[in-house]
């Protein structure tokens, strides 16, 4: 790819993932005052995965990983003080973008043409499709949910009080 | 003037324990994980006097045992259908924070939980279809990954997600079995965003049924089976991981069901 190719899929991708965002985060009943950092959040777990895909070349779960772990940092340092939240709320609107949703469809779909026998040919066996989505899927789902929970581990900043003392 | 009071009279244990169960409860059905949970029920036990609290966390129930010197108490409550509302879940967390902080003593914080379900603001139903619907849709788009194809499936998608989204909160409503609804969902949202898809001569139609049913896939679910993995609650995560495999398996009998009939349609 281009460079200008890659950037207009960076947009592309960053754009959609925040369209997605918001609306998850209208579906989860988020208070209107943030569903516009919802839509940053989106944007920006997007543009990070795309970002390492394209320029890195990483795999779906590693880039995944550097996406949602961005968010749950901005969350965790920035957006809990700063929108008084109580926990990794825009952090998981701006993750559900990244969830693997459609490989899991996709793979349940490939077994159930297993089951069927219905076979496309010149396509992969259903048996491998099904295990490729599946794997990617999880492995996936696994990058995110362990991004989201690493910032919690680490303590907050320190007060500018504390620092002064 | 509460916290002297209720230093001189304590409070029932049993009266704590079905308070801090009911907003354990109102946590899990509002999508928060074990360690949420676990550390809320505690925090408002501690915060009303008690001075140990062990509370264990399954899918379908909670069970909370406090201890105030002597005394002990154990209370269960069943938990209904686990879904994510994060403004109810914040309400919750800054209940406990008051009860913790003494501002609130166990009559106030009751009638505060009782007003939760009722004060808590939501979006009408007509703007939660159209923004699922528009969620799905540029899911769509990133699927497809390409912003030089394909624009004409999101408005197909948009509206088949819309329409799930509607029939979703109406099957819930009337309390029908959760499985037979994210089928019908499935079905429904595929249909039409498949079907609409084809009418416009789109080549990526099967792309757009799987779209439209990803407002069925449960992402909080997800995080949250893995967050209490990391946390050391691998029971109500390995109930999670199971719950999230069949909701997954009847979405894709629904997606299925619609794929098939949509191609024995003809086109005009």
């Amino acid at each position: 790819m281009s460079t200008d190719e890659i950037i207009r899929h960076i947009v592309h991708q960053a754009f959609f993932g925040g369209v997605s965002a918001l609306g998850f985060a209208v579906l989860f009943n988020c208070t209107p005052r943030i569903l516009w950092v919802g839509f940053i959040s989106g944007m920006l777990a997007l543009a990070t995965r795309t970002f390492c895909q394209d320029i890195f070349h990483l795999g779906l779960p590693a880039a995944s990983f550097f996406g949602s772990l961005l968010i749950a940092s901005l969350n965790r340092w920035w957006w809990e003080d700063a929108l008084s939240l109580r926990g990794p709320v825009l952090a998981i609107v701006g993750s559900i973008p990244m969830v693997p949703g459609s490989l899991a469809a996709k793979g349940l779909y490939a077994i159930f043409l297993m089951i069927n026998n219905n076979q496309v040919p010149g396509s992969l066996p259903p048996v491998e499709l099904a295990l490729e989505n599946l794997i990617i899927g999880a492995t996936t789902l696994v990058a995110i949910g362990t991004a989201l929970a690493i910032p919690a581990f680490f303590p907050d900043f320190p007060e500018k009080n504390e620092e002064e003392a | 003037m509460a916290v002297t009071d209720s230093a001189i009279n304590p409070p029932p244990l049993a009266d704590i324990a079905r308070l801090t169960t009911a907003i354990g409860r109102g946590l899990m059905q509002a999508g928060a994980t074990t360690d949420v949970v676990h550390s809320s029920i505690i925090d408002a036990a501690k915060g009303l006097g008690c001075t140990e609290a062990e509370v264990y966390a399954q899918h379908a129930a909670l069970i909370v045992t406090l201890r105030r010197g002597t005394e002990s108490y154990t209370h269960m409550g069943k938990v209904g259908e686990h879904g994510t509302n994060l403004r109810i879940a914040s309400s919750l967390r800054k209940l406990v924070e008051h009860i913790q902080d003494g501002t609130l003593d166990l009559a106030a914080a009751k009638k505060v939980l009782k007003d939760v379900p009722t004060t808590t603001k939501k979006y009408p139903v007509w703007v939660v279809a159209l923004a699922t619907g528009l969620a799905c849709a540029g899911f769509g788009r990133l699927i497809l990954s390409d912003w030089r194809v394909e624009w004409v499936v999101f408005i197909p998608t948009c509206l088949g997600t819309a329409v799930g989204q509607w029939l979703r909160h109406t099957m819930l409503h009337k309390h029908l079995n959760f499985y037979l609804m994210v089928t019908s969902v499935a079905f429904t949202s595929a249909f039409i965003a498949g079907l609409g898809s084809r009418l416009v001569h789109s080549t990526k139609w099967e792309l757009a049924t799987v779209a439209a049913t990803l407002l069925l896939v449960p992402g909080t679910a997800m995080f949250n089976a893995q967050l209490d993995i990391l946390h050391g609650k691998p029971s109500l995560a390995a109930a999670r991981v199971v719950r999230i495999m069949f909701i997954l398996l009847f979405l894709s009998l629904g997606l299925i069901l619609a794929q098939r009939i949509i191609t024995l349609i003809p086109l005009p």
